[in-house]
């Protein structure tokens, strides 16, 4: 799906679930975004402490510099053919993030699946790493 | 091991390890400007030569590499909700939404309250959650910077 909503585009928007939540969400997926970013106010229902890690250096992005924390969530992408995918993934979670799309980005997340994009037909092609 | 407060360049006044304080300013440092592999090994290393700290174990864990497994369940395309969100998330701005096929299920600001409507009834329990920005939210808040 290609989308623009309030100032930015969501150009390859993929399904997913977030560890055991029941309902899926609609999410970016950003290879060039370095975490995987939840929003505090999915990541508060996932039951994730919001509170800055006073260690961690702040996240920068356009809308500023974000403390937050790094957490282990499972991301799974379901399949319409073939077996889903569940990525036990390293993601960002910050109580002062404006967005409330979940971002899938590199580290921690894209870098260990295997991944494929045909624009064409807006299909989203993925499977474990070998 | 020492006892004494933090004097490590960039850290906080959290740990009380000395060394322990130096080589995590060495590592968020790695973690945030370096390469993923190598704040990996560096946490790895570091759980294992201090077991008691909380905050390297944590993060041990977090930054392991992730696993991708596949798992069985059911498939059902959302092109139909996808279609639906092109054509009609725009009539709520600043709302939550959850979209069945070709249908809303519920749209409201609180997450909670969209949640709790999609749950309620086991047809729609699968509904797609997706939020809608109001136009030019992102802008206003980039512009504020």
């Amino acid at each position: 799906m290609d989308y623009y909503t309030g100032g930015f585009r969501l150009l390859v928007a993929v399904k997913c679930y977030l560890d055991d939540y029941p309902l899926p969400v609609t999410a970016l997926l950003d290879t060039g975004a370095e975490w995987c970013v939840i929003p505090p106010s999915i990541a508060q229902r996932l039951g994730y402490d919001l509170a800055p890690d006073p260690q961690l250096r702040p996240l920068h992005s356009r809308f500023g510099l974000h403390r937050g924390r790094l957490e282990r969530i499972g991301i799974t992408f379901p399949a319409v053919d073939g077996e889903h995918l569940r990525v036990d993934s390293t993601c960002f979670v910050c109580e002062d993030w404006p967005g409330e799309v979940v971002i899938i980005g590199w580290k921690g997340c894209l870098e260990r699946m295997r991944f494929g994009l045909d624009a064409a037909t807006e299909t989203f092609y993925f499977g474990e790493s070998q | 091991m020492s006892a004494e407060p933090v004097v490590a360049r960039n850290a906080e006044p959290e740990f009380v390890d000395k060394e322990l304080a130096e080589e995590w300013a060495r590592f968020r440092d790695v973690l945030w400007y370096g390469s993923i592999n190598d704040a990996r090994t560096m946490i790895a290393e570091m759980a294992k030569r201090w077991p008691d700290s909380e905050r390297v174990q944590h993060y041990a864990r977090v930054l392991a590499p992730p696993v991708a497994k596949s798992v069985p369940g059911p498939n059902r395309s959302v092109e139909k909700e996808f279609n639906w969100l092109k054509e009609h998330a725009r009539e709520y701005p600043g709302c939550w939404l959850a979209v069945k096929g070709d249908q809303l299920v519920a749209a409201d600001p609180d997450l909670k309250v969209v949640e709790e409507a999609a749950l309620k009834c086991p047809e729609t329990a699968d509904a797609l959650l997706f939020y809608e920005y109001a136009p030019g939210a992102l802008d206003t808040l980039e512009n504020r910077r």
